[in-house]
């Protein structure tokens, strides 16, 4: 299938990750329904093509140096493990930005009470929910990246937002 | 029947055409239904030759290709599931049994040729004994919004999951990806009309991207071009 435009799905990630940074991690969606996001304990970071990427996990990766220093070098996010809420739902899932493929989703809890045919209807409707917030939010980007002035409004913020994470990073000390 | 995953991997499609949606009433005459039984798994359990099957089976039943209409539409949701049996013999084996022959004969002699021959008398005696691998792919399908959500993500799979839905229902199936999805995102057509002028833009402090002095992006040139005619302006 042609997907000449995967960059889209990396910026889409990382544009996710600046927004949550910023935040700005609440989308009302279809103006009604409010959904949060927020970035968890995997994030995969990545330049064009055959680059090198760098893989974080566990702790904190959205605060580690080694992040900050990839978004420096104009590498953006890759792949990354997102918690998603709506009012008592939640999900969990890890995001591939150049395919926009999800794995490792974890449904919401469902209702210990409910029979198996709604038990199972409930758990199909939440996979197809989750892809549903996810295109909407993709929808919210693409508003913003495609409006004329991105460039010289949204870009410069991002730029910025890097350049803060690097004037917070702990000054280097030599090797000894 | 088992229940529905509680968690798992899966990639999207959006389904171009139109199939027939399944009928309120159980109905001999169930064109949806009929389908799915017309492309139901067939077993390769005795197959003699390397080999894979690809089909539809019941929701309750592994091996089942009676399908009634209560388990399969669930509202605007379809529960499908797809299965694919492959055969192959494990190429450690084939070294076993070759290893065997091949001593048998004192190790000389043995061309080419021969080893095709021993190779294909060693699958036709083995591969009836052996057991195909086993793969059950839950699928849903959306009618609300004619999309599929197939629960792999192999290159193979989803190729094999669009020729069964072609089969099937004479359907197309077009995964979701940026490309896709920003195509069909019933955003305003002036924006919709600049997705060919968009390049990507870089978050390195300094640096001035493509998309930023507005030009368009044009996949033929590499980087050096872009850096070098940056170096001659730099230099007028």
């Amino acid at each position: 299938m042609n997907n000449e435009l995967s960059f889209l799905g990396t910026e889409f990630l990382t544009w996710l990750w600046f927004k949550v940074e910023s935040g700005e991690s609440t989308f009302r969606l279809d103006g009604e329904v409010e959904v949060g996001v927020a970035l968890s304990d995997y994030l995969s970071i990545a330049g064009d093509d055959d680059s090198t990427e760098q893989t974080l996990r566990k702790g904190l990766p959205t605060r580690a140096p080694e992040a900050t220093a990839s978004l420096a070098c104009g590498k953006r996010l890759t792949r990354a493990r997102i918690i998603v809420a709506e009012g008592n739902e939640e999900w969990a899932l890890t995001i591939n930005g150049g395919q926009l493929a999800f794995s490792s989703v974890r449904a919401a809890n469902s209702d210990p009470d409910e029979t198996n045919d709604t038990r199972d209807l409930s758990r199909m409707h939440s996979y197809v929910r989750i892809g549903e917030i996810i295109d909407e939010i993709y929808r919210a980007f693409l508003t913003e990246r495609l409006a004329p002035e991105f460039s010289d409004s949204v870009v410069p913020k991002m730029r910025a937002w890097v350049n803060d994470r690097q004037a917070q990073l702990p000054s280097t000390v030599p090797y000894r | 029947m088992p229940p529905f995953r509680r968690s798992g991997s899966f990639v999207r499609f959006f389904v171009e055409g139109t199939a027939p949606a399944p009928q309120r009433s159980q109905s001999d005459s169930d064109e949806f239904v009929l389908a799915l039984a017309e492309n139901r798994f067939t077993s390769i359990e005795r197959s003699a030759s390397e080999a894979v099957s690809v089909g539809w089976v019941s929701p309750s039943d592994p091996s089942g290709g009676d399908f009634t209409r209560d388990e399969i539409a669930m509202g605007d949701l379809l529960r499908l599931r797809m299965r694919v049996d492959r055969k192959k013999l494990p190429r450690a084996w084939m070294a076993i049994y070759m290893t065997a022959e091949v001593r048998a004969r004192n190790g000389h002699g043995v061309t080419a040729a021969e080893r095709a021959d021993i190779r294909a008398d060693i699958e036709r005696r083995l591969m009836p004994r052996l057991l195909p691998t086993v793969q059950f792919i839950d699928v849903i399908w959306n009618l609300k919004n004619n999309t599929v959500l197939f629960f792999a993500t192999s290159d193979f799979l989803c190729a094999e999951c669009a020729k069964l839905f072609a089969k099937t229902w004479s359907v197309k199936l077009i995964e979701v990806n940026p490309t896709s999805l920003a195509q069909r995102s019933r955003l305003p057509e002036d924006m919709l009309n600049r997705l060919g002028d968009i390049a990507p833009f870089g978050l390195d402090p300094g640096q001035t991207t493509r998309a930023q002095t507005g030009d368009r992006y044009d996949v033929s040139r590499d980087d050096d071009d872009v850096i070098e005619e940056g170096i001659e302006e730099a230099n007028a």
